[in-house]
């Protein structure tokens, strides 16, 4: 099949583009996910906002002394063959190139895979564990930056706390020195991840995040605390406390039960942790 | 769409500027094939998954299917019709050609641009397989189990020898045969000149969409077409009840006599029996508004009980409403038995009994060209054209005439490249529905079947639920086989497709290889609300070597007998061997084949290399099985015949030309056909040309289907390449006024031995055609022409039942024996095939680079079934997979290594000594992987009796096993 019939426009401004934003229009970055589901007509948009000629968007990551900024047409080709976030974040370089193929990082934007929301996204799964900072700015004021915890952004399957404003950039700290690692479970290798999970331990603690076990994706705090207490021997434990089916909705589909998601995550994070060489794991 | 809401666009397009104004939605794909001529990038799937349609856009790679051309306003598109230097072939075709990296070519174009990025990037430095493997990710190749692609790679790149090199000329004493030439066909394929359907029609074409049915089984209360019709560019919307006076019932594939037949229509009229059966068919003047407008009908349903389990279905009362046909009075579709010697003394006296259920589960062809036809009736002569991707376009033709009563003269099937068959076109079901479109609006109409069509209502196969009873001694022989197959026909195996015949193998040959003439089968295929069962690769075959070989595997485990031991102690010792059940296997290698396959293999080290790593928690497991492939199946009560003719032609410039009614669909036949003719005629191979796919061109053939081409086709050209042979050496000899008996002739020329004189094919030709004319130059042959119609019938299909009712529709029997190593992650149940072994004897190989393909890509095909593919549907029978990523295509990563062996036991009944070939990698994959699997998993205890061996299923059974 092909998409539906919608309404398109190209802006080059911000402005413009907040102007369509504001009377409906979805934004269309690289395009990767959304074109997918247009074309299986999982969703008829009646119009589209091209952002790929807006000048205020950038195509770069830019990088300053205490920040990385990603900006909202970096691809995540780009994002991988970034030198410092290879040295520094090297567990987001990991899930990129977990992502789709590299058709799919050539076109498909980081912060496109965010908006997406879908709770095995590679890139939110990882960028959760990574303290990021999603800025956006609202229709009438594009100069009035705000600022979204990656905690707080994903509040359910596939929607976000965006609520009618675009997300510009992914803002990440930089100085502490970290580890971290980015695993996902897929039946063929370089497949959709059913289960993802990543681990970053750093001199600000443990996060431990994970998608694909219930309809966004989640931190667990529990097994950051038992982390960064040093009580590694109490992981596995811990892990099958806090991947209690009871407490988890697993997205529901052919490929595996709750409880083999559930199971598939808790292998994930042990295997994370002791990529990470988090000492006292068991 | 107001013409106001239209965008100009310009996209440069292989440094060629391509200006159209169009509607926002349009895909870059489509303008790539409607407004700049470019055939290559070519639609597989929905979902950007398959990357067919890869292109290089802006110096990146791309999906096609994923940007709007609105998007790529500006932009600068390359195509691999852009990389050919000029008419030649760039080094990386070149090398896709010399490594058989394509076999029907329809992901050829894409793969190639991919490839030809990841050299770009990664071609100067060093790389690995797998960064090949990520290179090549985004792009699904259905027939070649990749790895001749990633060797393609590497060849291109200077890291690899070509796996093949042309030759134009045969030196002397040598045969064509046997050679391992680079197709023919690739040079088309490789360079993105592809003929598929698609190519075919123009702007002025009107696209058809089916509307289909969203319960399983329900009856139809009410159609509401109003919205539909008023739609843009709709030319007509019919449901199936406004439609039945204008066709009649499907023709069916299979008709035996004890058979039921649903006598449906191509559209359903009262009821529907399947989640995705057509109902209704909207034609417009764009595919994009057709599907608008499909989306825009109503329909309301009365549910009916749905039949999504075999066992309950079969088990379904004569008046039940759950009946899917209540005329039939059961579920049935036919049932068979048959029983030899005396099975319960056998059992009575055996040492050990093994009692298996032995599951295989729902998956398909899956080629990645869906079903396409562009159909082009003309009012004024009421004469048909039909284009279509189909294995068999004379059956076809037939069933055309049929279903429209139309006279078969008046209708022509024309069936170019096909991208892909494996037996899913083996019959034809939705092809009718655009031919109805044409011959009502009297324009031409084409249909492109999209993904989740096929996903939701396509052909499938397997889904066995079977129990298998042994009986031995305790020194491992088998006194007794007792099988009992259900199988899932879907809501039919017989009428619009094809399948009914594999569980019915699967019964008849499962005593396999093996010496026990004690044996009873029951088999019943029963219908229920899933998707039509039809032919695919493997045929049964593969349940046949799992009833018994997972049954000897358990055998030697209990009586503690090496697995070969206890297979050595019960195979066949002499040929011809009759099974018990009818087909006489007439000659071999098995037990060799299983020798050295278990040489090949190293059984010792491979132990060694298992307990060391079980030493680090890994579990690695390995198993071997000998199997047999029967080919050319000819069935009586079918449209599959035993017989095949070609007509062949020396024209007067000299060239062949040779007509098949054998139909390419990317088994290479332009190449292996050329090379027996070559040899036959002794003809200069680049002077032969294969042509096929036309019913008004060639004589009526059977089509593609059974591994049958190197008997029938080749037994064909024999045929009549000898008789030609006779007249040109006849001619010659007048030309060059020597005795016949002295003329030789090779690589095209005709040699007087005595007097060094030599007159070519052209010259010779020449001579018939016109001067001095065939009555003096072929004055004294049998006929006054060089041309002939060359049969082939072949002697071992014998339809006279002997006295206990059995027949040999398999006339030909080639053996070998397959291993498999895997690797078992225990907390996740993933199943990694770390290497596949093959040892394979088809008797005399026509090309053995064309062969390996085959078998490397059958051995993709049904690791991919076996552990990732899946036909699944929920309670209400809505299938749960409608991509090609939901349903688990084989990827670059799921190809493992694969060795390949031969040995050659020549057919005692072909004269090239070939037997059929093509199928072995999907008959004993399956065997072999669960029995590695449980191999590896020893450990544990688990015991591997069923698939798919996903990793949420091997986690279940390793977690039943209490780990």
């Amino acid at each position: 099949m092909r998409p539906g019939p919608f309404a398109y426009s190209r802006p080059a401004t911000l402005h413009e583009a907040l102007r369509a934003l504001a009377a409906g229009a979805v934004p269309l970055a690289g395009g990767q996910s959304l074109l997918q589901a247009m074309r299986l007509r999982q969703t008829e948009p009646a119009a589209i906002v091209d952002l790929a000629g807006v000048a205020e968007l950038s195509d770069a990551v830019t990088v300053t002394a205490d920040r990385i900024t990603i900006g909202a047409r970096v691809t995540h080709r780009a994002l991988a063959e970034h030198p410092t976030l290879t040295a520094e974040l090297p567990w987001l370089v990991e899930a990129a190139l977990a992502l789709g193929d590299v058709q799919v990082r050539n076109l498909g934007t980081v912060l496109g895979n965010v908006c997406w929301a879908d709770p095995r996204a590679n890139m939110a799964v990882a960028l959760l564990a990574s303290d990021a900072v999603v800025t956006a700015v609202a229709p009438g004021a594009p100069a009035a930056v705000e600022r979204i915890a990656i905690a707080d952004f994903f509040t359910g399957f596939r929607t976000h706390a965006l609520a009618g404003r675009l997300a510009t950039t992914i803002e990440l700290p930089r100085g502490g020195r970290g580890r971290g690692c980015y695993l996902e479970f897929s039946r063929q290798r370089q497949d959709l991840a059913l289960v993802n999970v990543c681990v970053v331990t750093s001199d600000q603690g443990m996060r431990v995040a994970v998608g694909g076990i219930d309809p966004r994706p989640m931190r667990l705090p529990t097994v950051e605390a038992a982390l960064a207490r040093g009580d590694a021997a109490a992981l596995r434990n811990l892990l099958a406390i806090s991947l209690a089916p009871a407490q988890h909705q697993p997205i529901a589909d052919q490929h595996g039960s709750a409880a083999f998601k559930l199971g598939l995550a808790a292998t994930l994070v042990r295997r994370a942790v002791e990529r990470c060489g988090v000492p006292g794991h068991d | 769409m107001t013409d106001a809401a239209l965008i100009d666009v310009v996209i440069e397009v292989n440094a060629r500027p391509i200006a159209a104004r169009v509607e926002p939605r349009l895909l870059l794909v489509d303008f790539l094939r409607q407004h700049a001529t470019i055939k290559s990038t070519r639609i597989a799937c929905e979902e950007g998954a398959c990357g067919a349609c890869t292109v290089e856009l802006n110096g990146r790679t791309v999906k096609s299917c994923l940007v709007l051309s609105v998007s790529a306003d500006g932009g600068h598109v390359i195509t691999v019709e852009g990389i050919n230097q000029g008419r030649e072939l760039s080094p990386l075709q070149q090398a896709f050609v010399s490594c058989n990296a394509m076999q029907c070519g329809y992901c050829t174009a894409g793969m190639v641009m991919s490839a030809r990025a990841f050299l770009n990037e990664h071609g100067q430095g060093e790389f690995s397989d797998d960064d090949i493997r990520q290179g090549l990710t985004g792009n699904i190749c259905r027939c070649t189990g990749y790895n001749n692609i990633i060797h393609a790679v590497k060849v291109a790149a200077g890291r690899a020898p070509p796996l093949a090199s042309a030759i134009e000329t045969l030196a002397p004493g040598e045969s064509w045969i046997g050679k391992a030439l680079p197709r023919r066909e690739d040079q088309r394929l490789v360079a993105g000149r592809g003929r598929y359907v698609d190519n075919y029609g123009d702007a002025n074409d009107a696209h058809a969409v089916a509307v289909r049915a969203t319960h399983a089984h329900a009856r139809i209360k009410h159609i509401d077409t109003g919205r539909a019709k008023d739609m843009p560019g709709v030319l007509m919307v019919i449901t199936g009840a406004e439609a039945q006076s204008h066709w009649n019932p499907f023709s069916p594939s299979i008709d035996m006599l004890t058979l039921h037949l649903p006598r449906r229509y191509p559209l359903a009229v009262d009821k529907v029996i399947f989640y995705g059966e057509p109902l209704a068919l909207v034609v417009a003047a764009t595919a994009y508004q057709a599907e608008d407008a499909a989306r825009a009908v109503v329909v309301e349903y009365e549910d009916l009980p749905v039949n999504v389990d075999a066992v309950q279905a079969a088990a379904q009362s004569a008046d039940s409403a759950a009946l899917i046909y209540p005329e039939w009075g059961t579920n049935l579709q036919i049932e068979y038995n048959f029983v030899h010697g005396d099975i319960e003394a056998a059992f009575t006296a055996a040492d050990l009994i093994i009692d298996e259920n032995i599951v295989s589960h729902r998956f398909g062809a899956m080629p990645l060209e869906t079903r396409v036809v562009h159909a082009a009736y003309d009012p004024g002569d009421d004469s048909l054209v039909v284009r279509a991707s189909t294995q068999i376009p004379h059956q076809m033709r037939m069933y055309m005439a049929q279903v429209f009563g139309l006279p078969e003269s008046r209708i022509q099937v024309l069936a170019d490249d096909v991208g892909g068959g494996f037996g899913a076109k083996l019959s034809v079901d939705c092809e009718y529905l655009p031919v109805l479109a044409s011959i009502l609006l009297g324009r031409p109409v084409k249909w492109f079947e999209s993904r989740s069509e096929w996903m939701h209502a396509g052909p499938a196969a397997r889904d066995y639920q079977t129990r298998s009873r042994a009986a031995f001694k305790r020194d491992g022989t088998l006194l007794a086989l007792d099988t009992d197959i259900l199988a899932d026909m879907g809501v039919d195996g017989a009428e619009r497709a094809a399948g009914l015949g594999m569980p019915l193998n699967g019964g008849n040959y499962a005593p396999g290889p093996y010496c026990v003439s004690n044996y009873r089968t029951h088999v019943r295929c029963v219908v229920t609300n899933k998707g039509p069962y039809n032919a695919y690769r493997g045929y049964g075959k593969d349940l046949a070597n799992m009833l018994i070989e997972r049954v000897l595997d358990q055998a030697a485990d209990q009586l503690e007998i090496d697995p070969i031991e206890i297979r050595n102690r019960n195979l066949l010792t002499s040929y011809p061997h009759q099974i018990v059940t009818g087909p006489i296997i007439e000659n071999g290698s098995i037990r060799e084949a299983l020798t050295k396959l278990a040489s090949n293999m190293d059984l010792p080290a491979l132990r060694a290399e298992q307990a060391q790593a079980l030493e680090q928690g890994r579990y690695l497991g390995f198993a071997l099985v000998p199997y047999i492939e029967p080919a050319g199946f000819a069935f009586p009560g079918s449209a599959f015949q035993n017989y095949e003719s070609v007509a062949m032609r020396v024209q007067a410039d000299g060239s062949v030309r040779v007509m098949t009614g054998m139909q390419n669909i990317g088994q290479g036949i332009e190449t292996s056909y050329a090379q027996v003719v070559a040899d036959v005629l002794g003809a200069n191979i680049t002077n032969v040309t294969i042509a096929w796919g036309d019913t008004t061109a060639t004589p009526w053939g059977s089509g593609t289907f059974s591994s049958r081409g190197a008997m029938y086709a080749v037994g064909a050209i024999i045929d009549g390449g000898d008789r030609l042979k006779r007249r040109m050496l006849l001619g010659a000899a007048a030309l060059l006024g020597a005795p016949v008996a002295e003329i030789t002739v090779v690589n095209g020329v005709f040699q007087h031995a005595g007097s060094d004189k030599t007159c070519t094919f052209a010259e010779l030709a020449y001579a018939c055609y016109v001067q001095p004319g065939s009555e003096v130059i072929l004055a004294g042959a049998d006929a006054p022409l060089l041309e002939t119609i060359g049969t082939y019938r072949h002697p071992q299909v014998n339809w006279k039942p002997d006295e206990l009712g059995r027949i040999q529709v398999y006339p030909a029997h080639a053996n070998g024996a397959a291993g498999a190593l895997v690797e078992v992650d225990i907390e996740t149940g993933r199943v990694e095939v770390i290497k596949i072994w093959m040892v394979a004897d088809h008797g005399v190989v026509l090309n053995p680079l064309v062969l390996a393909g085959q078998i490397k890509g059958g051995v993709v095909q049904q690791l991919g079934g076996t552990l990732y593919e899946c036909f699944d549907y929920d309670e209400r029978g809505v299938p749960r997979a409608s991509t090609l990523k939901e349903y688990g295509m084989p990827t670059v990563w799921a190809a493992p290594a694969i060795e390949i062996d031969h040995l050659v036991s020549p057919s005692p009944s072909t004269r090239v000594g070939a037997k059929g070939a093509g199928e072995d990698g999907c008959i004993a994959t399956s065997t072999v992987l669960m029995g590695a699997v449980e191999d590896a998993l020893r450990p544990l205890g688990v015991k591997v009796m069923s698939s798919p061996l996903s990793p949420a299923r091997v986690r279940g059974m390793i977690e039943a096993a209490g780990h």
